[in-house]
Order: C-alpha cells, then structure tokens, then sequence
C-alpha cells in the first residue's frame, strides 16, 4: 500500500476537521445553537468514510465489473430524484434522508470513472472508432451530466465532464474526435452565456475579477480579503474574521478561503503540496499498473481529485468564475467526504495490486 | 499497455497539471503577500468598528465647593433594522416592553430599513438593562453621560444647560463647553457581517480624557436667596421681569446672578443681569456726586435752588417728582432731585462727566465669560445723536447743557446690572474698581488647581474721603430719603433708588406709565461686603424704586445676612473658607474605628452613614477636606467580615451622588427615580440585604421633601 499516499490523505482530512469547526463554529451557534453542529456530523462522514475505505481497499475492484452499468443507471436515477425534494439555496442537489442528506452527482462522478475505466479496457473496445464512443457513452454520461446542469450544479458538471476528457484523452482516444466533442460543446456554451445570456453577469464579474480580485462578486471579493489578511503566516487558528458572515459558505465552497486567512501564505501552499503529493502517487500507482483497466481507473480518480481542487482553488482566488464545488478530503459535505475517501481508498486498493508496490 | 501515444499524453497532463498548479501559487503570492496588505486594511475596516466612550463633563462647583452639576448614565434606544421582517418583530416588542396596546409603537416611531433612527432620547434604566439583555436584532441601547442639576432650577441662566448630545447650549455649559467637556475615548470591537458586535479585551482602547471642573465665584446660598426674592418680588409688585446681581465688594467676585421672567418664560439663554440693556435713571446720580466730591466742585453745605420740580436747559423742561426748594448735594440725593444734581453736574461739564462714567466701567464690556455680555452705550454729551443736527439749527443755543444734565439723572445712556453693581461696589471699598469675575478657578477631576483667577483692579476711580462721605449720602436715602422701606434693622443698608422710563425701543421715546424700577445699594453699611443692585422692569401700580426693588434688595440682604454675614470675608484661596457652623469641613474617616469615627463626627456636627456598626472604616464620600451644607451626612463604608449580614443605612437625605457611591462601594446595583436628594429607598432602612439585591432611589427636590416624606411613611 502506498504510505505517502495514504499519509497525505490523512493530514488532509485533518486538516479538513479542523478547519470546518474553526470556519462553522460561530454559524453553527447561530443557526443550530450548537457550535459543534457541523464539525459532529463532519465526523460522523469521516468515521463512515473510514469504514467504507477500509471495505474499498481490500475489494477486488474488477469483480464490480458487472455492476458498472447498474450502477449508473441507479446514479442517473438518483439525480433525477432529486427534484422531487425542496430545494436549498435555489438548487436541487440533495435527497434528504432524516438528518443527512446526499448528493447523486458525486456518486455519480466516481460511478462514471469506474464505468470508463472498465469500459475502455474491454478487448472489444475500438476507442479510435468514433461510433463506439457516440454510443454508449454520449447518452449514457450526457444524461447524467445534463441533469446536474439542470439542478443546477455547474461546477459538478464541469469537474465530471473534465474527468472524463481528461479519461478518454489518455484512452487514447483520437485528438481530432476530441476535438469533434469539445469544440461544439465550447460552442453552444459561449452562445449560451453571451447571447442567451445565461449567467452572462457571473461571467463578466470573472472577467473583470481577473484583472482587480475586489471587482468581482459580493463572495469572491470577500474571500479574496479573506487570504489576503492572512498574509504569509496567517491569524491563527480561530482568529479569521472573514468567516463571521462576510465570507459565504466558510466552511464548505469557500473553506480554502478560511484556510488561507488563518494559515496564510504558508497554510495554503501546504494544501496544494498534499494535492500535488496525491496527484503525483496517483500517477505514479497509475504507471505501475498491470492492466489498462488500473491505469485508467488510478488515472480517472486521481484527475477527478485534481480537477475539482483545481476548480475550487480557481474560483477562491478568482482564476475561474464562481461556481460552488467543495474541495475534496477538507470541506463539510457528506457525500463529497465520502467519496473522496472512497476515491483515495481507490488508489490505496490499486497501488496494491501486484507489482505496484515492488517499483 | 505502455503504448507511445498514452506515455505522451501523460506527460502532457502532467505538464499541464504543473503549469495549473504553478499558477494558482503565483495568484496566491499575488493576493496574499503582494496584495495582502491592502486587502489586510480593508478586511480590518468591515471586520471592526469604533464606539466613543464618552468623557465624563466636568463639574461646576460654586465657591465653597458646592456640585451644581452632577453627571448621570443616561441611556437612548435606537434603531438600525435590516429588513421589514426586523421592524415588525421591534414594533411587536416594543408594544410588549412598553405595556402598551399592539400597534402601538408602530403608530409611534417610525422605522426605516437599514436607516439609524432614534426611538428615544431618554430611556428609562431598568427599560433599557431589559433591551439590552433581551438582544432584538436592529433594536439597541445606547449609553451616555446626562446632566443634572442637583439645585434643578436655581441658578439656570447662570449655569446654562446641555442638549441631548451632551454639548453645553446656555449659559457655563455653552462658554466653557471645550473646556467643560473633556475628549471622549474610542473602544474597538469586532463585529460580523449580520451587524452583531463582540467587544474583545485585546482591541486598542483609548480612554477618555474628562472634563476640566469650574469652580465658581458665585455663593448658591445667596444665588438661591436672590432668586427666591426676585420670583416673590415680581409677582408682589406684577413687574415683567426682574434682574439682580451681587458682587463682593473687595475683589469683584459675582456672588450672585439672576433673572426672573414672569408668566413662566424663565427660560432665557442669556443671563439677563449681564445681557439687558436699560437706562440707568436715578441709580445713576452716585456717580455723578462722585465725580462731584472727587473735584471738589461742591461746599457740602451749599443749598442749590431745585426750582420748585421745574426748570428750563436749553429750552427744555427738566422736572421733579416732587416740588424741592433748596437743597444740599445730601438732600438732593437723599430725595433724587434732578434739578439739583443737573445744575451740579454742570459744574463737572460734559467731558469730566463722561470721564467718570467711563471710569465706573460704564459703556464697557467686562468679558466675565457669560455668552451674551452687553456693553451699554454711552455717548460724550457734546457728541449725543442727534446733537449735531439740533447744533445746526439752533446755532446759538447750546444744547450740550441739556445731554450733560440728562446724562447726570442716569438718562441717555444704557448699562448693564453688572456694570452698575460692580460701580457701586467701588463706591462701597473706598475707590478702587476691580474686575468682575465668575470663575474662581479651573480644576482637574480629582481636585488639582490649574488656573486660579486673581484679584484684578482695575483701577482706582475715586478718593476714599470722597467715597466715605457718598455712602453716607446712600445710607441717608435708606434712612430718611426715597428708600425709607428698605431700613432694615437686622442689617444696615445704603444706596440709591431708581425710577427711569422705560425706552421705546421702536419709536425711541419713552413708553407711557412704563417704569424700570431698580435699587443700587451695598451692605453691611459699616464695613462694606456686598454691593448689589435689583431691577424690576414694568411693575404696577406702584412703580418707584425704593418701594418695589428696594424691598427686595432688603429682603435679599436680611436673609443672607441672617445666615453668613461675617463668613462672607474678602478671601482668594480657591474653595477655601474660614470653618462655620454651615460649613462643615470633612474630615478624614478612613482608618478609624467606628466608635472613633462617632465621636468625631459628633464633634463636628456631622452625620455618618454606614454599613455596619463595628469595624475600621475603609471607605468615605464625600472625600476628606471638602465642605458640605445641611445635615452634613457623610458616607462611610466599614470593612465587614463576609458572615455579617447587610443592613441596610438610612440614605435618606443623602444627595444623590453620596448615595450612589455608597452603593457602588457596598457592589448593589440600583436604579434611581427623580434628582436631587434622596427622598425615600427600597429596600427600607434597617432591612437586611442578599447580594442581589436591587435598590430603588427616589429623589426629591430637597431636604424637606425628605422630611415630608418621612412623616408621611
């Protein structure tokens, strides 16, 4: 198994804990009078997300094989029942069960890695012929990612749909065919904003947030005071200021936020050192495989970490625009907890397969 | 598996993910450490917010140390909401706070979104400690240091009064308020982006700088005395208005300043005594016989023919109220003739009169450091308006003759009260004019002198043989002349009546039957201490001097002399005065025994308040070495073992101020009704007190309140 791995991930997800009691502890008192309200249900995630791992890692992952498709098909299910439920913050994201709740579009993220993964690496599979891609990738995936759309959950969209480029990419999959796929969805998403005018504020507010951080809306610019007054060394833990409500969602979209004005500089470069350290043993337990299916799995998961990390950092420091997506192993948020448990208990299960450890 | 495209295309993600990786650490280099700082400013600016803490406004003492001002916790309730949601839930508590029907406070105040609004200036305490627990979110309780007035209306023109800020508006409160009001501190504190504060310890605190205390020169025994007979006065002789002010002979000191305004307008933000203008009349003639008796102009013997009440100047007529014969500058003083002193002043002619007058300090503003202080006009006889014109078309005559006699009677020229009492009070000590004065001295708080006025003379105005021989003149016109009414056989008092017409001011003539009415006078006759002078302007029926303000100024000097004439010595020393029965100096309790503190309290005719009957005394108020009034109770706080149970003391009649350090000292929160003197508390006397509990004073106007109020419990 591999240790740097797995001790990353740990310092990760304490870091993690304890951040989102620092950021949620004066909202939590607020809201549920209670300042341990969200660090209590972070950890009962954490103590599930142990279980599961522990699960993950010593199952045969080919053996699940079978059941990709199933899978898929109850994920795509799922997010279409999540309209049925009220909606929270004007997005329908979540099935409610009593206290808890969980979001279908990161089950569905890890169900569509595995399902890609296991695909791809079928004998059958021509991945440079375009119409066995079309079918039955584009209705199974598309219909998925079109109902997080829907929801609206654009930042769960674009993290899946950048998963699975990045999978289909280092498939093997034929650039111009990519280009064939990507190039009209770009298409239909410039026309989208700029001339339907969809969300056309939140992107100029990006555009003009690139040059001046304060330029851009009410949250980034508060987010961007955030780090900006922890300076190098940061306040310490508990001291952040930012998080009494002036910055939003101090404890789940915008944590890295919260992280940087109480750690700095330092703290946060520390988080993106243990990404790095995580993407770097993902790719090194992806080479070492003995299969195609290892290599795409080990590669699907470790870019899914990756890309959301990337998306979420990006819209905390105003490289992208705005758009709520949870940094993985830290953030409150159950499902996303568990799955990015789930995803390192992935990695940690294939760096164990034969041969992988000895290199 | 290792085909070449897939080793190429990982490398490219690799790179790519680098460069991505690469690029966020130099936006974070960029945000937190090239711009950190700025965003940092800003962060701290929405993050934290100041309050001032007020500075406590320095106390006005008079000049034996007494409080005229006091300064108390008041509280305002203000309302800063959100949102109509907010302003509904503020409406529906209020209603229940106050007691009152629903909708009430909604028809009352009107509240704005996201607007600072007052509700109200004046909150009541206990109101307000239950908004302030009770935390509805954009409904909040500001705290601030009122004024109070311990002697309420006494003294109000002098003193002035504070607005709702605080800031000094009338009177000492307005001329002094830089100096009276000190520089507020600012405490930081956090607050979050839903409006709620949190005061931290360890954020900057600047604490305020209090105010600087004035101590007057005014005595409020004799202020209380000359209001009370000003008010009496008025309403005896039906006159619109009444001033007075008294001035210690020997060194300008302005002992006393008041005004009273009949039919309830007392409200004037001047200080009339030293702001109304009004023509002199008769009061005026001293000064012209002083000018007489300084150049020997006149035999003391020689009868001058008054003419039989009539005679002509100029052409024109000059008459007495009564038809005089032939009179000596005595007797024509004694019975204000104005032929007899205007064929006199004559004699002086117009520059050595108007010389004289000046001399006196008429036509001159004095700057005591009241707002509103007049100068009065005088004019040289020669140079009167309208002199040239009437020059000009009567070539021959010689009109001057009549403005040097008119100027003689106290006519064509105006002054103020407190030019003519400090006047008289040159005549009073032999000669020498000083500046008059109303501060004595500036202090910190804790009592360190800073500025001590001194005694300024100004200069010597007249001979004191002359002098001698005018206040015998003016002891003659109180005791045989137009102020028979003012004999007084408690003390003796000299001066000079005054009946002058009262000035129209729109057609500049004189108004019909419209008299000002005014007594200048000084006593005790034999050694000059108080020189005063008494206007009543439009008294009716009666309108002479020596039968309406005289009565008054006798009133005023019996009264005070009754209680303090020879305490009353021409002394310097800030606060300091000679121990009398009135005046109790305190000594220093603290350290003593109870029994021991007994007895000398006991000694000195003072009353002790306290909190046990055994133990060592830690703890008193007042301080040692001020002087207290009255019962004279003082407040001491004995050192208790923790099992003694608490008694509580008789407040009643403690001021309030002494009450309130007393429990302060003993650690029991209170509450207060009314200002002044303690009339009557909760729990009663005798009770025995738990540590929580709460004591209710109520205060009354005074003493005899409390004395009243004891026999009806």
């Amino acid at each position: 198994m591999d240790k740097i791995l797995l001790y990353a991930a740990v310092f990760l997800v304490i870091i993690g804990l304890v951040t989102v009691y620092s950021a949620s502890s004066l909202i939590a008192r607020e809201s549920f009078n209670s300042q341990f309200h969200f660090l209590y249900k972070q950890a009962i995630f954490l103590l599930l997300g142990i279980l599961i791992a522990l699960v993950v890692i010593r199952l045969d992952l080919k053996r699940l094989a079978p059941y990709s498709v199933p899978i898929v098909f109850i994920c795509i299910a799922l997010l279409a029942a999540v309209f049925a439920f009220p909606s929270r913050n004007d997005a329908h994201r979540w099935i409610n069960i009593g206290p808890f709740t969980i979001q279908p579009s990161e089950l569905f993220k890890l169900a569509i890695i595995y399902y890609l993964a296991f695909s791809l690496s079928q004998k059958k599979r021509n991945i440079e012929d375009w119409r066995q891609l079309v079918f039955p990738y584009a209705p199974l995936i598309g219909s998925g990612i079109l109902l997080i759309i829907f929801e609206p959950g654009l930042g769960s969209a674009l993290t899946i749909t950048a998963t699975v480029i990045v999978i289909l990419f280092l498939a093997g999959m034929r650039l111009y065919h990519l280009a064939l796929f990507t190039v009209p969805l770009g298409a239909v998403a410039t026309f989208l904003i700029f001339i339907y005018g969809y969300k056309k504020a939140r992107v100029l507010d990006y555009l003009s947030a690139i040059q001046d951080p304060l330029a851009g809306s009410f949250q980034v610019k508060q987010a961007i005071l955030a780090m900006g007054a922890g300076g190098l060394y940061g306040a310490g833990l508990g001291n952040g200021r930012q998080k009494m409500f002036f910055l939003p969602y101090p404890y789940t979209d915008f944590i890295y936020a919260s992280i940087g004005e109480e750690f700095g500089f330092i703290g946060l470069c520390i988080i993106l050192l243990l990404f790095a350290i995580i993407v770097w043993r993902g790719i090194h337990i992806a080479l070492y495989q003995p299969d195609r299916f290892g290599f795409l799995l080990a590669m699907g998961v470790t870019a899914s970490i990756m890309i959301a990390v990337v998306i979420n950092v990006g819209v905390v420091t105003t490289l992208l625009p705005t758009t709520g997506i949870p940094l993985p192993l830290i953030s409150y948020g159950g499902t996303a907890l568990l799955v990015s448990i789930a995803s390192i208990a992935i990695l940690l299960n294939l760096s164990r397969r034969k041969g992988v450890i000895a290199r | 598996m290792t085909t070449e495209i897939k080793k190429s295309r990982l490398i490219l993600f690799c790179l790519t993910a680098a460069i991505i990786f690469g690029l966020i650490v130099f936006r974070l280099v960029n945000i937190q450490l090239v711009y950190g700082d700025n965003y940092s400013e800003i962060a701290l600016r929405q993050t934290t917010g100041r309050r001032e803490i007020p500075a406590p406004r320095g106390i006005i003492y008079d000049r034996f140390g007494r409080e005229l001002t006091m300064n108390v916790q008041k509280y305002s309730l203000f309302a800063h909401a959100e949102n109509t949601g907010e302003i509904s839930r503020i409406h529906s508590y209020l209603d229940s706070l106050l007691e009152k029907p629903r909708g009430h406070s909604r028809r009352t105040y009107s509240i704005e979104p996201k607007k600072f609004t007052w509700l109200e200036r004046r909150f009541p305490d206990s109101l307000a400690k239950q908004v302030e627990k009770d935390t509805v979110r954009g409904l909040y309780i500001d705290p601030c240091i009122g004024r109070s007035y311990p002697f309420l209306g006494v003294g109000k023109q002098l003193l002035g009064w504070t607005n709702i800020d605080g800031k000094g508006v009338a009177g000492m409160e307005y001329s002094f308020d830089t100096l009276l009001a000190g520089c507020p501190g600012y405490s930081e504190y956090l607050r979050d982006g839903q409006r709620n504060t949190y005061r931290l310890r360890h954020l900057s605190q600047i604490p305020p700088v209090p105010g600087k205390s004035i101590t007057l020169t005014v005595d409020w025994n004799l202020q209380e005395i000359v209001e009370d007979e000003l008010k009496k006065g008025i309403e005896k002789y039906r006159a619109l208005e009444g001033n007075a002010l008294f001035i210690d002979c020997h060194t300008g000191e302005i002992l006393a300043a008041a005004d009273f305004v009949a039919n309830g307008k007392n409200d004037a933000v001047k200080l009339r005594a030293i702001s109304n203008r009004f023509e002199p009349g008769s009061v005026f003639k001293v000064f012209t016989a002083a000018a007489l008796l300084d150049e020997n102009l006149v035999d003391l013997t020689e009868r001058i023919d008054c003419e039989n009440g009539v005679w002509k100047v100029n052409g024109r007529l000059l008459r007495d109220d009564k038809k005089h014969g032939l009179l000596n500058l005595r007797e024509i003083i004694e019975r204000s003739s104005n032929i007899g002193i205007s064929k006199l002043a004559l004699r002086l002619g117009a520059d050595r009169l108007y010389e004289t007058a000046r001399r006196f300090g008429f036509g001159q503003r004095y700057y005591v450091g009241l707002p509103g202080e007049e100068s009065g006009v005088i004019n040289h006889p020669d140079r009167a308006p309208g002199q040239k014109i009437a020059a000009n078309k009567k070539k021959k005559s010689k009109p001057a003759e009549y403005n040097t006699a008119a100027l003689s009677i106290g006519h064509s020229l105006s002054v103020t009260a407190l030019q003519l009492a400090n006047a008289v009070a040159a005549i009073a000590n032999g000669g020498t004019l000083y500046r008059p004065k109303i501060i004595k001295a500036i202090t910190t708080p804790d009592g360190k002198v800073l500025e001590q006025a001194e005694v300024e003379k100004i200069a010597t105005v007249m001979k004191a043989s002359s002098a001698e021989i005018l206040r015998s003149y003016m002891k003659g016109v109180v005791d045989t002349g137009t102020a028979k009414p003012v004999k007084s056989d408690i003390v003796s008092i000299a001066g000079k009546t005054g009946t002058a017409e009262v000035v129209d001011t729109i057609s500049g003539g004189y108004k019909k039957n419209k008299f000002v009415a005014s007594f200048l006078g000084f006593f005790p006759y034999e050694s000059p201490r108080v020189a005063g002078v008494v206007i009543l302007h439009e008294p009716e029926p009666i309108h002479y001097g020596g039968y309406t303000a005289g009565p008054i100024f006798k009133q005023i000097a019996e009264r005070y002399s009754n209680t303090r004439i020879e305490q009353f010595k021409p002394d310097n020393k800030i606060i300091a005065s000679p121990a009398s029965p009135e005046f109790k100096t305190i000594p220093d309790f603290v350290g003593h025994e109870v029994t021991q503190a007994l007895s000398m309290a006991r000694h000195r005719g003072l009353e002790l308040v306290m909190n046990a009957a055994r133990g060592t005394i830690t703890w008193q108020f007042p301080p040692a070495g001020r002087k207290i009034t009255g019962k004279g109770k003082v407040a001491v706080g004995v050192s208790m073992n923790e099992t003694d149970s608490l008694v509580m003391a008789d407040l009643t009649g403690l001021n309030l101020r002494t009450a309130v350090s007393f429990l302060d000292f003993l650690g029991y929160e209170y509450e207060i009704e009314g200002e002044g003197m303690v009339v009557r508390h909760e729990p009663r006397p005798g009770e025995i007190l738990s540590d929580s509990t709460r004591c209710l004073l109520i205060c009354g106007k005074g003493l005899m309140d409390a004395d009243s109020a004891k026999k009806s419990n």
